[in-house]
This record gives structure tokens, C-alpha cells and sequence, in this order.
């Protein structure tokens, strides 16, 4: 996964249902170990994501959710969306704006007629090691 | 009450780790001049139905943890160290038993597990750990560990979020600081403000610390004197109320 070749990415597709939120924390959670995050990041990644696909299930519409994962060197960036004639679009909280800008570096939210999408990323912070990236014992 | 100066006291902590013999008479000393807080903490915990030996035991095993980890190069004073150990160990004695009824023995094993090899390697690495350091540590594979994670936050330790029967929230001095300036922008908005007032004042905090003051996970546990992992849990756990309550 950390090799040179092009990025690796990761889709995910699910019902709108709240129910599936557990399964994007999990995935999200997942790739985030595998590149090495530190356990409170990984933390955060799942907050993020835990509040950015709620946006998107919550309300009646039928219209799938879409999950894409791009790992990288460098950290993770998740974008969300669903598309629909059954989709409208959502008010974004204070607190829910709080909770995105604290847990992620990045993060977009957009949201209309017929749309509703998000940007995430979380970048994978340097750890100083002091025998070289070596690992534990 | 203790019979040493600050500077004494650092001294004898400088001295104990110099010698090879760490579990020696100096050592006994030091716990010896600390019993009363440890006798302090576990009468905040009386009335929730343990036996106040057993408290008694718990906050002794959270003093010698103190005596053993304690830095004398670090800032903070000893007795606020060894309180915030032993305040520690004690609400994990709690949270083990809350859970032995509710959380699977196998995964809440592991979570035990986890838990402690976070706080050891945080220690030790003056960070958090990765998720593969963790799994390195406690000798099991990463999905283990982030199964293990999660389920801190699905089981619930009620127990200690609320205070004992008949007692006021002692935690006022956490609840009571510079608090409400970062949430008096939101607080026009009359549903957010609602649910937020009907957090209790610890959860309250640490929203506030994490969301509006963005201090980390860790840095909120070192303020509060709880490990990171009972603030993770603590912070979604709260964060998933919230939400329930705004769609309800």
C-alpha cells in the first residue's frame, strides 16, 4: 500500500440507511491503521466519518451512498455523495461544522437539490522516532 | 499529610531512580508518606455499593503506580500526579466491573488489554501509539485491536458519569474555568443550544475542549486526569447522543 505505484482507491457503495454508517467508520478505521495512524487519529477519522455519512443517509430519500477511499502516503482523503431526484439538501450545524474542522484537516460539505457530498481528509502526522521509524521492540 | 517539601520530595524521587533497587526501602517510604490521599480518593468513592477496604486496596495499587512512574523532572507536582493515578485506577476498577455484565469476557479481555498497552506505550513513546504499535504490544493482529477499540465505545460504563447517590458533581473545577465562551457563538441556535445544556458538565467540557478549543484526545485526558481511551469513548458516546437527540 505505501509503494510507489498509483493510488490505491476504495469504494464503497450502501443503502442510505444509518445502519451503514458503523460499516464506513469500520472501513475508514481500517485503511487508517494500515497506514500507520496513531490510535487518537484513528479516532478522529471515525467521529469525521461518523458525522460526514450521517449527513448524507439522513432524511427520506432512496438514492445510494457512495463511499471513495484514497489512501496515500501522505494520509487519507474520503469523499462521500448521493445523487437523486429525491435528494435535498441538509443544514450543517455549528456543532456538526465544530466536530468536522476539529477531527479532520480538511473537510468540504456541500449540499442542493438533487445532491449532497462531502471531503474529507486526515494526514498522517510525522512520528518522531528516535531509533528510525523501527518499530515497537 | 505530607511531611516533605516539594524539593525534598523530588530529590528522594531523583535518588530512588538512581538506584538499581528500585523496590527498596525509599521506595516503601515514599508510599508510606502518600497513604492519606490514597485514603483521600477512596472515600470519594464511598456510597456505590463497594466495600471501602476494596476501594482501600485500589487506590494503594494506584499510588505505587504513581511512586513507580512519577518523573521528577516533569512540571507537575507528585500529589497531582499520584491523584490523578490513583482517581484513575479507581474509576478503571469501576468501568472493569460495570463491564464484566455487559461486554462478551473474550472482547472485553482484549479491551482491558488494549487500554493498558495504550496508556504504557503513550508513556513510554510521549504520544499515542499506533494501532500496529498497539497490536505489536499486546501480541494480537490490528483488526483485533480496532475491534477491541470499538467496543470500548459500544459498551457503556455508566457507573462513574454520574455521581454516587446524595453527592453534588465534585468536578466543578474542570466545569467551572473559562467554559462558556466558545459556545455562547452557537448557542443562538436554540436546538443546539438545548442539547447541548442537557449534557452533564463533564461531557459538556470535554465536547467544548475537543470541538471548540481543539485540544487533543490526549491533552484533554492529561487536564482531566482520565486516560485517552475513557475520553474517546466519552467524546462519541456524547457526539452519538447528541445526534440521536437532534433527529429525535
Amino acid at each position: 500500500m505505501s509503494s510507489e505505484r498509483s493510488p490505491d482507491v476504495i469504494e464503497l457503495t450502501f443503502p442510505a440507511s444509518s445502519s451503514y454508517v458503523r460499516l464506513s467508520r469500520l472501513a475508514a478505521a481500517a485503511l487508517a491503521a494500515e497506514l500507520d495512524f496513531d490510535v487518537e487519529a484513528v479516532d478522529d477519522l471515525r467521529i469525521a466519518v461518523d458525522e460526514a455519512v450521517t449527513l448524507l443517509v439522513t432524511g427520506r430519500h432512496d438514492a445510494p451512498i457512495t463511499l471513495r477511499f484514497l489512501p496515500s502516503r501522505t494520509g487519507i482523503e474520503i469523499e462521500g455523495r448521493c445523487e437523486g431526484s429525491d435528494v435535498d439538501g441538509f443544514e450543517v450545524t455549528d456543532l456538526v461544522e465544530a466536530i468536522l474542522s476539529a477531527t479532520a484537516d480538511e473537510h468540504t460539505v456541500r449540499s442542493g437539490p438533487g445532491e449532497r457530498r462531502f471531503r474529507l481528509v486526515k494526514r498522517l502526522q510525522p512520528v518522531a522516532d528516535p531509533d528510525g521509524g523501527a518499530d515497537l521492540e | 499529610m505530607p511531611t516533605l517539601s516539594e524539593e525534598e520530595l523530588r530529590e528522594r524521587f531523583r535518588q530512588l531512580r538512581a538506584q538499581d533497587d528500585s523496590h527498596g526501602p525509599l521506595r516503601d517510604e515514599l508510599i508510606t508518606e502518600f497513604t492519606g490521599l490514597a485514603a483521600y480518593f477512596a472515600r470519594r468513592y464511598d456510597r456505590r455499593g463497594v466495600p471501602r477496604e476494596d476501594l482501600h486496596q485500589v487506590a494503594m495499587l494506584g499510588l505505587v503506580n504513581a511512586v513507580d512512574r512519577f518523573d521528577p523532572e516533569m512540571e507537575t507536582r507528585f500529589v497531582s500526579f499520584a491523584g490523578r493515578t490513583i482517581d484513575g485506577e479507581i474509576k478503571r476498577f469501576f468501568r472493569d466491573r460495570t463491564w464484566s455484565v455487559r461486554m462478551p469476557r473474550r472482547l472485553q479481555e482484549l479491551h482491558l488489554r488494549v487500554r493498558r498497552a495504550s496508556e504504557e506505550l503513550s508513556h513510554e513513546l510521549g504520544r499515542p501509539p499506533t494501532v500496529k504499535e498497539l497490536a505489536t504490544h499486546v501480541g494480537v493482529d490490528t483488526d483485533e485491536v480496532l475491534a477491541a477499540l470499538d467496543a470500548g465505545n459500544a459498551y457503556r460504563a455508566d457507573s462513574l458519569d454520574r455521581p454516587a447517590p446524595g453527592e453534588e458533581e465534585r468536578r466543578t473545577e474542570l466545569a467551572a474555568t473559562d467554559a462558556d465562551a466558545p459556545f455562547a457563538a452557537i448557542e443562538h441556535k436554540s436546538l443546539v443550544a438545548d442539547l447541548l445544556s442537557s449534557l452533564p458538565d463533564r461531557e459538556r467540557r470535554i465536547l467544548e475542549l475537543r470541538f471548540f478549543h481543539e485540544m487533543s484526545q490526549t491533552e484533554i485526558a492529561t487536564e482531566m486526569g482520565i486516560s485517552q481511551m475513557h475520553v474517546s469513548r466519552l467524546l462519541r458516546r456524547t457526539v452519538e447522543q447528541l445526534r440521536e437527540r437532534a433527529h429525535d
